[in-house]
């Protein structure tokens, strides 16, 4: 069948054994592919009880099967885990060119178990698949890593074409908060993943392909993508989110208080404008066959952060300076450090120093709110992240060490950087996701009816999770509606889908994932919004959405 | 005569330029490493590089730099336009693929009507300079 390579990688660390495994795309057609295949397979091989940080833990990775055939926006590599800061499953997307790569070296996906008795990294290129030695990037932050890695070919050009998914020393220190860094881009989602890669001593994925990704019909094929890059350039929702990226709704998020500052102590006035904010990006950067090309970044190439990783970084730590928060977010991307989850730390940190819950001497650093001398210690600390981290492993256990558990701020352990009590719709929808996110695809739908919440949580999570089941980037569902994709899956696979059997495919992985989280020991009861950020009717909405899904 | 313009500020690094170019030559596969036109990375930027014409005229101006172990090559873009460099050799014959400038007809070539950032544009130009 078209679309999947039909193989698979499966490779165990602990005995640095490499196997090839026939891959039956017809036998897996309720999960497609993608987050979905890969669910499909953690769940059926690890027990949900499995300690994250252990050897029976395994990593997947998995592409989609319109991954890297020019179907637009089709780059997605999904990374499925258990996660070491919520506990739950977690399932990250890769961006740029990774996904892409791997399908171009003939395989769908790896399946990585064990543990390597030293730091290693696993090279793919081709049929050529090695576990090497990684001694000499032990310590080394993520650029340097990729830099010294792509030195060690012999030919600059094949140098230039390896893709290199990587930790940074918080992943190695196995930190909850560590995430991946996948050619110099944050890998969305990806907290609670570099732990698992550190605990395995896995310090890096690098892959080259150059192999034909073969498609069913490619006149049908060039037909239905010229289509769809024409709606994607001539859709105003999408050329909005082109322009501004996840700031799409920068201006609308202010207005309604959903931007905290201070610790979640007062509403954000602003203090820099989307104007400003928009000269410092030079360049818009596209992932592979992107006609949107959403990320943003300044004239070397330096990725500007995400709104989350904004607010986390700058105006809860009462930081009004953009040039000191891109800063700070480029030495957690370089430490491999998750910009939410440690710009919450230091608010954290911050507001406990304010409410002296603890003596001076017991911070790591003198911290103060708005202290921006005391910031730029801060960004210098996050070289030694263990420092920083001394004092608790992430801002769940920081509130839980002072005693005052109901001032932390997030879902299932995992930080969050809005103030959802404002929008019904954020709340639900990041209360009920599996591992608790907040696409900047679902930004623009908080003005919905009240009544209509919960049905359409639940179908931007399923169109969301087919998606990503396609390989195909949900941030599209902003401008385009899933029966755009028909043509192209068909195309592509041969094989004719119809709208409301992709949903079904959805709502089927949804509920995969929850069913794991369940045994794992976090189930319905853990769908909570924070003590102290309360929605007005949330309990109704929540049972209505549990109602949809069929979950008691 | 037509001519391709590039415009690299304008180019997002999406690369769908080299899908175009390969499933136009490939008819029924995708692979970007058959492609006649590659994104090059230099400095942040991307640089579309399309494999050009042969003259006949050697390259004699190579000029190959040796620091310690590595070879920082001087000649970076300017040559990648060269059919006979290793990035526009087909993976597996290792034939030079070279452009063929397929579509004269408007709007052009097909990683120009695939360039969805207007990087990649058509103009005509009346002879070499």
């Amino acid at each position: 069948m078209f679309g999947w390579a039909g193989k698979i990688l499966r490779v165990n660390l602990g005995k640095e054994r490499i196997f090839e495994e026939e891959l039956k795309p017809e036998a897996n057609l309720d999960v497609l592919g993608g987050r979905g295949l890969a669910v499909k397979l953690f769940t059926t091989e690890v027990k949900p009880e499995v300690d994250p940080l252990s050897s029976e833990n395994k990593i997947i990775l998995m592409t989609g099967p319109l991954t890297g055939t020019g179907v637009n926006s089709a780059s997605l590599c999904a990374i499925v885990t258990k996660s070491a800061l919520t506990q739950t499953l977690v399932g990250a997307e890769v961006k740029l060119y990774f996904g892409a790569e791997l399908k171009a070296a003939g395989y769908d996906g790896i399946i990585i178990e064990g543990k390597a008795k030293e730091p290693v990294i696993l090279e793919i290129q081709d049929e050529r698949v090695n576990i090497l030695p990684a001694d000499y990037l032990v310590g080394q932050d993520t650029k340097t890593t990729i830099t010294l890695f792509k030195n060690t070919f012999n030919d600059p050009w094949v140098a230039r074409e390896v893709r290199v998914l990587c930790i940074g020393p918080a992943g190695e220190k196995q930190l909850p908060v560590a995430a991946l860094v996948a050619d110099g881009l944050l890998v969305s989602e990806s907290v609670g993943i570099g732990a698992v890669f550190g605990s395995k001593n896995l310090k890096a994925i690098a892959v080259r392909g150059t192999k034909d990704v073969l498609v069913n019909n490619g006149q049908r094929l060039i037909g239905a993508i010229s289509t769809a890059v024409k709606e994607c350039i001539n859709n105003k929702a999408l050329n909005t989110f082109s322009l501004f990226g996840s700031y799409h709704t920068y201006e609308e998020f202010l207005n309604k208080g959903i931007l905290p500052s201070f610790y979640f102590t007062r509403p954000y006035v602003l203090s820099v404008p989307l104007s400003q904010i928009q000269t410092t990006w030079k360049r818009k950067r596209a992932c592979f066959s992107c006609p949107v090309a959403c990320l943003k970044a300044d004239q070397n190439g330096t990725f500007f952060p995400e709104l989350e990783a904004f607010i986390a970084l700058g105006p809860l730590c009462g930081i009004d300076e953009l040039s000191l928060i891109c800063k700070a977010y480029q030495a957690c991307l370089n430490n491999g450090l998750d910009p939410v989850e440690t710009g919450t730390f230091i608010a954290s940190l911050m507001k406990i120093s304010e409410k002296k819950l603890l003596e001076e001497k017991e911070l790591p650093i003198k911290v103060q709110f708005g202290d921006k001398e005391a910031y730029r210690n801060l960004i210098s600390l996050l070289n030694q992240p263990e420092g920083l981290f001394s004092l608790a492993k992430d801002t769940a256990s920081l509130w839980e060490k002072v005693g005052e558990t109901e001032e932390f701020v997030g879902i299932k352990r995992r930080s969050i950087s809005l103030d959802i009590s404002h929008s019904s719709f954020l709340a639900l929808y990041a209360v009920t996701s599996n591992w608790p996110t907040l696409h900047p695809h679902v930004y623009g739908f908080i003005n919905i009816h009240k009544e209509d919440i919960p049905k359409k949580v639940k179908t931007v999570q399923d169109i969301s999770a087919v998606l990503e089941c396609l390989g195909v980037c949900p941030y599209l569902y902003i401008g385009l509606p899933l029966k755009a994709f028909l043509p192209m899956v068909a195309a592509v696979t041969g094989l004719e889908w119809k709208e409301e059997n992709l949903l079904k495919v959805g709502s089927h992985i949804i509920s995969l994932e929850y069913g794991f989280n369940q045994k794992a020991g976090i189930g319905l009861e853990a769908n909570r919004l924070p003590k102290k950020h309360q929605a007005i009717g949330f309990e109704n909405m929540l049972k209505s959405y549990y109602q949809l899904r069929g979950w008691q | 005569m037509y001519r391709i313009k590039v415009d690299h500020n304008k180019c997002t690094g999406c690369r769908y330029c080299e899908l175009a170019c390969s499933l136009n030559h490939l008819t029924t596969a995708f692979n970007p490493k058959k492609a006649r036109i590659r994104v090059m990375k230099k400095n942040g930027g991307f640089f579309p590089v399309i494999s050009g014409p042969c003259t006949q005229a050697a390259c004699n101006v190579k000029i190959d730099i040796v620091i310690g172990e590595n070879v920082y090559d001087f000649c970076d873009l300017c040559r990648a336009a060269c059919p006979y460099k290793e990035v526009f050799k087909d993976p597996n014959t290792g034939v030079a693929l070279q452009c063929d400038f397929c579509g004269i007809d408007a709007p052009g070539p097909a990683c120009v009507r695939w360039c969805p950032s207007g990087a990649l544009s058509l103009v005509e130009v009346s002879s070499y300079i």
